[in-house]
Formats: C-alpha cells, structure tokens, sequence
C-alpha cells in the first residue's frame, strides 16, 4: 500500500504534470497537423508555383483531348441521327406501303366515308362485265376497297354469270346488288354520275335502276377466308 | 505515466475536436511541432540518462518552438527560406537524440 501511494505521488508531482502537459500539447499539435496536411494537400491554393503550372498544362491538355472527343461524338451522334431518321422514314414508308397493299388485296376491313349504291335489275338484264365495268369505274377514280354485296372485290375477284343470275368468285349475287366502294366521296361520285358514264349506262337498261349515297361511314369486310388462295401474312 | 497520458489525451482530442487552421499557419505549426518533439525526444534522453531536469525540460520546449516560429516567421520576410535551417537542426538533433536513446536502451538491457 505505501509504495503504490508513494508511486501515485511521485506520479503526479508538479514535474510529471507538467510533462504531461507538453506530451499533451504535443500530441494534439501532431494530429491537428496531420489533419491539416491532410486536407490541405487538396487545395490547389497550398500548391507551390511550379506544380500549379504543370497542373494547368495538364489539364489544358485534358481539356483538348475532351473537346476533340466531344467532337467526335457529336459528329457521331449527327451521324445517328441522320441514319436513324433515314431508318424510320424508311421503315415508315414500308409500313405505309404495306398496309396500303394489304388494303388493296383486301386482307384488312376498311371502314370510311365512300359511296353507297343499290343496283335493282327487276328484268335481269346486267351481267357480271356490267358489275365489273362499275367497279373499275370505282377503282379507277381512286377507291380503296370495294365490295358487292358485302363481298370484298379484289385483285383476283371475278364475275361471272349463269343461268341470268350474276356470281362473284362462284358466290351467287342476290338482287339488289349493293356495292360499296371506300374513297373520296366527290370524286367517287363524280365518276359514277358522269353523263354517258356508267350511272347512265346501267341505268339505261330496261329495270335497271342505280340509286347512290354518299355515305360517311362505310364499312367493307377483308377477304373471306375461305376465298383467299395462299396468305403470305 | 503522465507523460504518457498526456500523449494519449491530447491525441484523442486532436482527433476529435476539428481546429481550423490556414495552410500559412499550418507551416508555422509543422515547425514548432518539429522543435517540440525535438524538446521532446531530448526529455527522454535526459530522463533515461538520469539527467531530467523539469524547468530545462520546459523552458527548452516553449523556447524551441517559438524560436522555431520565429526562424519561419523571419525566412517568410526576408524572402530566404530560412525554415529549411530550422527543419535541418531539429531533425538532425532529433536523429541524434533517437540515437543516443537506443544506445541506452540496449546499454540498460546489455544487447551491446
């Protein structure tokens, strides 16, 4: 017990203290250094001169080689873009040009404002080429779709007649036939009313009557499937 | 002991508590740092060699240091960069200090 009080009070006389003190200063002006070196190596302000200078010409070297690279990437993207505006109107334009061709081949409905006519032949006097002068008539004047008696007209749909009755692709036509025909309405109807055109021509047979309507809305079917021959689709 | 404590307390708080200090008063303090710790490591020879003496030990502390400072303080004026004098003495002496120190070391253990 005495030594360990002796100890204790050796410990702590004025001069150990007062070395504490210094080590104490010590090394919390260590640590404070370190501390400041530490964040002051970052700043550029703390640089010496010469460093500074080797500093700017780095980076204004850095600086060329970004803006050529920038340069380039920008002529790239132009480049891009110019060819990805070219890809769309392309891919844009077979689109169009496709759907426009399925329409023609009648492999989709059509629904749009067009002509409306009912053809009453009370003496069976017209034939299957009266029916097909009709519809060329129509396509010529810019029809999209056209269908007799809700049967889609195509490329390959013939008229034919047998025993007075006219038949379309070998599908018997009953009376009136209704033909429908998608497009410019004016136009459409211009073509049919025409004098000496073809209102005039059918109408000119005996129980012939050919009655029009422009109407808003029309609806025509796609190709029956059973008619359809091969579908690449 | 104490000495020691010392260390330990002031470094902890060094580490915790953040003094803002500029970058021209970081130089000044890296100097007299160099001249304390040359104080210092002198005090441990002193002590080992018997020689210890408080008032020494102090007054040579806060003198070095100062005059450490100063040295910096009047190479900044002059335009003379009088610190690396100071930087050379005090890691010189504090060389030679660490030295003697291990020359005793191994004296006291009768490794040479």
């Amino acid at each position: 017990m005495e030594k360990i009080s002796n100890y204790i009070r050796s410990a702590f006389n004025r001069r150990q203290i007062l070395v504490g003190i210094i080590t104490f200063i010590l090394g919390f002006g260590l640590v404070t250094q370190l501390k400041v070196q530490g964040e002051s190596s970052l700043r550029l302000s703390d640089q010496p001169e010469s460093d500074l200078t080797e500093i700017i010409s780095q980076q204004s070297v850095e600086l060329q080689a970004l803006r050529s690279e920038s340069t380039e990437l920008k002529v790239q993207l132009v480049g891009y873009e110019a060819s990805s505006e070219g890809n769309a109107t392309l891919v844009g334009d077979a689109k169009e040009s496709l759907s426009n061709m399925r329409t023609l081949l009648g492999y989709v409905a059509v629904t749009g404002p067009g002509l409306d006519l009912e053809i009453t032949d009370k003496k069976g006097f017209l034939t299957g080429f009266d029916i097909r002068q009709l519809i060329e008539e129509l396509r010529s004047s810019g029809a999209q779709a056209i269908s007799v008696n809700d049967v889609r007209v195509v490329v390959d749909s013939s008229f034919s007649r047998k025993n007075g009755r006219v038949y379309i692709d070998d599908q018997k036509l009953e009376l009136p036939y209704m033909v429908k025909s998608i497009g410019k309405t004016d136009v459409l109807y211009q073509s049919v009313v025409l004098p000496r055109g073809i209102k005039d021509k059918l109408s000119a047979f005996d129980g012939v009557n050919v009655n029009i309507q422009k109407n808003e809305s029309l609806y025509i079917p796609a190709v029956e499937e059973g008619i359809l021959v091969s579908d690449d689709q | 002991m104490i000495p020691i404590f010392g260390l330990l307390i002031g470094i902890i708080i060094g580490v915790m508590v953040k003094v803002p200090i500029s970058p021209l008063m970081g130089r000044y303090l890296g100097i007299a740092l160099l001249a304390a710790l040359d104080s210092a490591f002198g005090g441990l020879r002193a002590s080992i060699e018997k020689k210890f003496n408080d008032r020494l030990f102090i007054g040579g502390f806060v003198s070095n240091t100062l005059m450490a400072v100063f040295i910096v303080y009047l190479g900044d004026n002059l335009g003379v960069e009088l610190y690396l004098a100071a930087v050379v003495a005090f890691g010189v002496r504090l060389f030679q200090n660490l030295a003697i120190i291990r020359r005793h070391i191994f004296q006291a253990r009768h490794w040479e």
